[in-house]
């Protein structure tokens, strides 16, 4: 059994985004592209710790950069719900095809 | 070392020439103005414009020859610069005024007889409806004959000479609605066109011919070499050799002043610098950078004379403005008291210059210039200085109405009398004499030139007088008399003898003036009693008038004597006449013999007291009509004017024709010491003055006009009934009478051809022009046309397709716009998983 390297943190964090993607794409509700958005974060911030882990000589940099994506996701998350809060009051509905008011 | 000597003409300036001139320009502006726009104001503001006009320019004339008797003779030339007129490549024809003793001698005359004849007009047009337009032609004619005379230059003086052609244009047909008048003006004006294209091509063949361009000389190169010092000495040194071709230039021996003049001129003491031609030029001597100033702050411009440097050798920049490039002249050397002029060479329009460089002689004492104008022949055998002089002759001849162009000068009759006698008598028909008078320094050097001008002359003299025999318009009689005295004075400037020729001419301006003045209060008077001016004028129809018309008749008889010197010598026409005939009769520097031309004036002379008698005894005595109490004499102005120009008739001869020479003295008439200083350079020869053929040119001539008048008088002071249809039975009645068929000759010739040719032009100018102008219209449409067609298709088309297309795609990928967020992240998502393989591919 080969011990667990760099490509296996890698392929997880691809389909971690290829999920994250999907849901971002398919979901009818708004939250549920939200929960996607999420995915995609958490891929991106698990690619920056294997990265740092598996370095010649770990700096620590990507750990930092996987807080910062933790809080930044933070963040996205209370703003995102706020805007699909606002688009609710003003359409009674976060259906995301329905949303089409910057069409053509 | 100067480069030449000899006596240049010295100027002095004048600021006030202008005054002159200026007078009779303003009077016509206020006339014409009045004229065209207030028509209905009164005619009592215009007169007395225009004669006040008229005096002033008088006074300033007479003041003016005082002022110019006061310089040394040598001295006596005046010049004003009032701005540089044409000024392009080597030609500097500025707008100068010159005052010497010749154009002096015109102004007063000019402004005299003028004042005198405008003072005559304000009364005798009194009640003309164009009374304004009158006098501004008027004044407008003297000024431009002022101008004429006061000309420095050829150009100038060209602009006087055709501003005179245009006046008597727009004076003889001043009543144009009748046709005949209208057309008169136009002939005199046309004939003149004749004279001018004459002029104009003698002015361009001299200037040409002062290049340099084909002559023998290395004087004039190129324009650096223009300027040249030139040491100015007294003319004595040379004076009795003159340019007279008997002696022939340049075979002068040079004695023993060329040591001297080869010899390196001293250059202590002070010298004189001096500089006439480029009228307003400044002078930088010796590379400074501030012109010579006369006083401080106040550059000396030229023309000045006799300006003092000091000694040694100076160089010196001419700086001419207006647009033309410095000249320069280095080396001059001088000291001694000398006098150095920078005297400008080679082509040139102003009369002094022209002379100046046929004076000018060089180190060896030849003058290159005179040589090749006298060397140089054309084509024909001609010499250069001859075919200048004929061709400037041409003009004259229009001018001055000599045969054959003085058909228009009868015709010219049609204009009001006024104008006649200012026409004939001092203005217009004198300035071909002048001219010639002018160039006297030219016309001297060719005795060919000079015996073509005196065939000219003495035919003229002649024909017209024969012409006058038997006409029966009182203004057609002295028409055909100033024709006949334009040619003596003609023939005296042919056979050299300048100042006779300008003598008769001014006894004649106030004997013609009188004689036309007098016809006028005549014709004024008949006009009462007939009903066209035809009539009117019509000697037929007078009769016994002296003693209903005594002033008028006295004034007439004098104009007779002065004219004809008969039966009472000492008038005017006595001292002039005779003067002219003595001329001729010695004179040498012809081709013919001279005494043919004085048999011929004698002849003519005779015929002239015939005629003019004729005419008096025709009018003023024998049995008047029966409604002649009716007539009224001069009024009081008209009256007036004739005696103050009879006075004058009966003394300028003798003012100014009594010779100290004719008493045996060996002196001259007061006015050929007047002129002296302008014909200097126009010594002819004449053959030994001896008092016996003087005394027998005059007592002869004195003798057949004596008997000419008496049997004038014999034949028509108690004249036949029938004396009209004797008259018409004489031999050549039909002939003379019309100026020996010239007019029909040149109805027949001239007039057709002309005529056809300005068909020819005008079908030309039909088919050929006009088609030329439609070709490149058609030409024009189509290439406009394709440009359009090329402009709609091509050009806008491209634009339009761009614009076009934009807005396609615009309407097609506005569809993919849904709008859905997701289906754009879909669209990302795709395009980075094409990228990646795409990546993954090319590698």
């Amino acid at each position: 059994m080969t011990p667990i390297g760099l490509t296996h943190y890698l392929v997880v964090a691809a389909c971690l985004f290829a999920l994250g993607l999907f849901t971002v794409i398919t979901r009818k509700n708004a939250v549920g592209v939200l929960l996607g958005v999420e995915l995609i974060l958490n891929a991106g911030a698990l690619n920056f710790v294997a990265f740092d882990h598996f370095a010649a000589e770990p700096v620590m940099s990507g750990q930092v950069f996987a807080v910062f994506v933790i809080a930044l996701a933070a963040a996205e998350a209370a703003i995102a719900l706020a805007i699909v809060l606002q688009v609710y009051r003003a359409h009674r509905s976060i259906d995301a095809d329905a949303l089409t008011e910057l069409r053509n | 070392m100067p480069e030449f000597h000899g006596p240049l003409q010295h100027v002095t300036y004048a600021a006030t020439l202008w005054a002159i001139l200026a007078p009779p320009l303003a009077a016509a502006l206020f006339a014409a103005w009045r004229a065209l726009f207030r028509p209905r104001a009164g005619e009592r503001a215009v007169a007395l414009v225009a004669v006040g006009a008229m005096a002033v320019s008088l006074l300033a004339s007479a003041a003016h020859a005082v002022l110019l008797a006061a310089h040394a003779e040598a001295d006596r030339f005046l010049v004003q610069h009032l701005w540089p007129m044409v000024r392009v490549g080597q030609l500097d024809a500025s707008f100068d005024l010159a005052l010497d003793p010749l154009s002096s001698t015109m102004t007063l005359v000019v402004s005299g007889v003028g004042l005198a004849i405008f003072v005559y007009a304000a009364s005798y047009m009194e009640g003309d409806p164009a009374y304004a337009r009158f006098f501004a032609w008027l004044s407008g004619f003297a000024c431009a004959m002022l101008l004429l005379v006061l000309a420095d230059n050829f150009v100038l003086l060209f602009f006087g000479w055709e501003g005179v052609g245009l006046c008597s244009w727009g004076l003889i047909g001043f009543w144009w609605r009748d046709a005949e008048k209208a057309s008169a003006g136009t002939k005199a004006f046309l004939v003149n066109r004749v004279g001018d294209a004459g002029f104009v091509l003698g002015v361009a063949l001299l200037y040409w011919g002062l290049g340099g361009s084909w002559a023998d000389t290395d004087y004039v190169p190129d324009l650096n070499a223009r300027f040249s010092s030139v040491e100015v000495t007294a003319e004595a040194a040379d004076a009795d050799e003159g340019p007279a071709v008997s002696t022939g230039p340049g075979v002068e021996a040079v004695d023993e002043d060329e040591d001297e003049a080869l010899a390196l001129p001293s250059t202590s003491g002070d010298g004189f610098v001096t500089l006439t031609t480029y009228s307003g030029a400044l002078v930088f001597m010796d590379d400074a950078r501030t012109p010579l100033q006369r006083a401080p702050g106040e550059p000396l411009r030229a023309p000045f004379v006799r300006f003092r440097v000091r000694g040694g050798l100076h160089s010196f920049r001419i700086h001419p403005g207006a647009g033309l490039d410095d000249f320069l002249v280095t080396h001059v050397a001088f000291g001694g008291g000398r006098e150095i002029a920078l005297e400008s060479f080679g082509p040139s329009v102003t009369f002094r210059n022209v002379r100046d460089q046929l004076v000018a002689r060089d180190a060896k004492g030849h003058r290159p210039f005179l040589e090749a104008l006298l060397d140089k022949r054309g084509s024909s055998s001609m010499t250069l200085v001859t075919l200048a002089c004929l061709l400037l002759f041409l003009g004259a001849v229009a001018k001055s109405a000599q045969f054959p162009l003085y058909v228009w000068l009868p015709d010219a009759m049609a204009g009001p009398t006024p104008v006649s006698a200012l026409i004939h008598a001092a203005t217009m028909v004198t300035a071909g004499v002048y001219v010639i008078a002018r160039l006297s320094f030219l016309f001297v050097l060719s005795p060919v030139a000079g015996t073509v001008i005196a065939v000219v002359g003495a035919g003229t003299a002649l024909f017209g007088a024969m012409a006058g025999l038997h006409q029966f318009d009182v203004k057609r009689i002295l028409a055909w008399s100033t024709v006949s005295q334009l040619g003596y004075m003609v023939l005296a400037v042919g056979v050299g003898a300048y100042a006779a020729g300008v003598f008769h001419l001014v006894t004649h301006a106030f004997f013609k003036a009188l004689l036309f003045l007098a016809a006028g209060a005549l014709i004024h008077a008949m006009m009462s009693l007939e009903d066209h001016e035809t009539h009117a004028q019509d000697v037929r129809k007078m009769g016994g008038l002296a003693s209903v018309l005594p002033k008028t008749a006295l004034a007439y008889r004098v104009g007779c004597i002065a004219v004809t010197s008969a039966p009472i010598p000492g008038l005017a026409g006595f001292w002039s006449k005779d003067d002219i005939l003595v001329r001729a009769f010695t004179a040498k520097n012809i081709v013919l013999p001279g005494p043919l031309f004085g048999a011929v004036g004698v002849a003519a002379a005779a015929i002239t007291s015939f005629y003019m008698w004729r005419s008096y005894y025709l009018i003023f005595e024998g049995a008047p009509r029966e409604d002649a109490a009716k007539l009224h004499d001069a009024p009081q102005g008209m009256a007036r004017v004739l005696a103050a120009l009879s006075v004058g008739s009966v003394l300028v001869g003798v003012v100014f024709g009594i010779g100290p020479r004719l008493l045996g003295r060996g002196g001259e008439t007061l006015l050929e010491e007047w002129l002296a200083p302008v014909l200097r350079d126009a010594r002819a020869a004449f053959s030994r003055e001896s008092l016996a053929i003087e005394w027998g040119v005059i007592l002869g001539s004195y003798a057949v006009a004596v008997a000419a008048w008496a049997l004038a008088r014999s034949r028509y002071h108690g004249r036949e009934a029938d004396w009209v249809e004797r008259e018409r039975r004489a031999p050549l009645f039909l002939v003379s009478t019309h100026g020996f068929g010239l007019d029909a000759l040149y109805a027949a010739t001239v007039v057709p051809l002309v005529r056809s040719v300005s068909a020819l032009c005008a079908e030309v100018d039909r088919r050929v022009v006009d088609g030329l102008v439609a070709f490149a219209a058609v030409v024009t449409r189509a290439t406009a046309w394709v440009v359009g067609r090329v402009d709609d298709d091509v050009v806008d088309g491209a634009v339009r397709a761009l614009s076009e297309g934009t807005l396609h795609a615009g309407e097609r990928l506005r569809r993919a716009q849904t709008g859905r967020i997701q289906s754009y992240v879909y669209a990302i998502a795709a395009g980075v998983l094409a990228v990646a393989f795409l990546q993954y591919w090319l590698r």
